[in-house]
């Protein structure tokens, strides 16, 4: 039982590998929603707009920069 | 008449059920990530060295070529490198060769240099966040570029800076993502390896004893066994009684001749089978002992038998070692990937 699951784990973790390397699922293409929503948000990129029947959508920006607060090397650490 | 020789030889293994090579097929798996990861194309870049020249005064690259087919993936990286001590808030704009807008997006970031002090220690920093990327997939192939604008350019106090930012841009192209491709060949490998693991050379465990008294551990082996393959494992230890094998001279490797007897319900002895194995030192300085493993001893049974394994092995060997322990572990239903060397029964 085991090893046919083991085999079954096999075949579908190599099937599922090269299925997701070849075709990158988790990328969006260009027009679609899904673009913006797998960002590097964890990065600080914030996308400006979004995509309304396929075209790009700018939205107004975000407002100033947030400068140095909050930011930067902290006392303590240096 | 002659031996069959050749492939001849094999056939007869192969229909024997303790011949079963079937599960070595779990290996075309992880041979079919490497095709796939030998034959992938590693991402394809091309590079621009821009520079924002003032705030609100956008830059725009060359054109450059990405190709839609629904598998490739373009990643534009970005490295921005302001002045220090300033932060700002940087715009990419994704344009088409006719100039249409594709993507717009932000990416604020900062860059402060300064010395430490902490604890009689000193120093200085230089840190920032100044890198983005961007993934997406094209959905025409074309000419595209990049426009780069920088607005909200401030100094730590919140002043406003006029200053040029040069920008290092890179512009990937893969149509397969090569590290998954890796992991997923080291993944497979392993299960591959587990398969195997459970299916050849475990067979059913009879019996898996240490002890001091090769005789007792002989008589335990006394047991029915089914038709098929056996394999008989021995290994042991010897301890060192003489000064003749030190730390100099620790190398040197003595033989040690087992005799392995299969002997029957009523006594017959069916078969007998010398081994050689050689004593060899261990590298532990504390521990004064030599090891010693015997080739594993493969037996064909073509009916259910009452056996008893007779091993003969010295407790001495050239007055410089003494058995210290004895090691058997003795399984049926053995199932190998390919014909094994076998001892038959007469």
């Amino acid at each position: 039982m085991s090893r046919l699951f083991l085999i079954l784990m096999t075949a579908f973790v190599s099937w599922l590998g090269i299925w997701s390397a070849r075709t990158n699922p988790s990328v969006g293409t260009l027009g679609d929603r899904s673009t913006t929503s797998g960002s590097n948000r964890s990065s600080g990129v914030y996308y400006r707009g979004g995509y309304t029947n396929g075209v790009w959508v700018s939205t107004s920006p975000r407002g100033t920069a947030s400068g140095f607060s909050g930011r930067g090397p902290r006392s303590g650490v240096k | 008449m002659d031996s069959p020789s050749g492939l001849r030889q094999w056939i007869p293994w192969f229909q024997r059920p303790s011949v079963n090579p079937a599960f070595l097929f779990i290996l075309l798996f992880p041979c079919w990530v490497l095709v796939s990861l030998g034959s992938s194309r590693g991402p394809e870049h091309r590079d621009f060295d821009l520079t924002v020249p003032s705030p609100n005064n956008p830059v725009t690259s060359a054109p450059f070529p990405l190709v839609a087919n629904g598998k490739n993936v373009s990643t534009i990286r970005i490295d921005a490198v302001p002045p220090a001590n300033t932060s700002y808030n940087m715009s990419l704009e994704l344009l088409d060769a006719k100039g249409t807008l594709l993507l717009h997006a932000d990416k604020e970031g900062w860059r402060e240099t300064g010395s430490w002090y902490e604890d009689g220690y000193s120093g200085t920093y230089d840190e920032s966040d100044r890198s983005f990327w961007l993934k997406f997939k094209p959905r025409v192939s074309g000419n595209f570029s990049v426009r780069l604008s920088v607005d909200s350019l401030l100094s730590s106090q919140n002043q406003p800076v006029s200053a040029s930012i040069p920008v290092s841009v890179r512009i990937s192209s893969s149509s397969s993502n090569q590290g998954l491709l890796f992991l997923t060949l080291i993944v497979s490998f392993s299960l591959a390896c587990m398969v195997l693991h459970l299916s050849y050379f475990q067979g059913r465990r009879r019996l898996k004893e240490r002890s001091d008294d090769v005789m007792a551990l002989s008589r335990k082996t006394r047991a029915v066994y089914p038709a098929g393959l056996m394999s008989l494992h021995v290994s042991c230890r010897f301890e060192n009684t003489t000064s003749s094998f030190g730390p100099q001279n620790r190398y040197h490797l003595v033989p040690v001749h087992m005799k392995l007897s299969v002997i029957d319900a009523v006594g017959a002895v069916r078969n007998n089978c010398d081994l050689t194995g050689y004593l060899s030192k261990k590298q532990s300085e504390e521990d004064d002992s030599f090891d010693l493993k015997f080739p594993s001893v493969y037996y064909q049974l073509d009916q259910v038998e009452n056996l008893r394994f007779r091993i003969d092995i010295p407790e001495t060997v050239s007055d410089i070692a003494e058995l210290e322990w004895f090691d058997l572990d003795l399984r049926d239903k053995v199932v190998v990937p390919w014909p094994v060397s076998t001892q038959k029964l007469s």
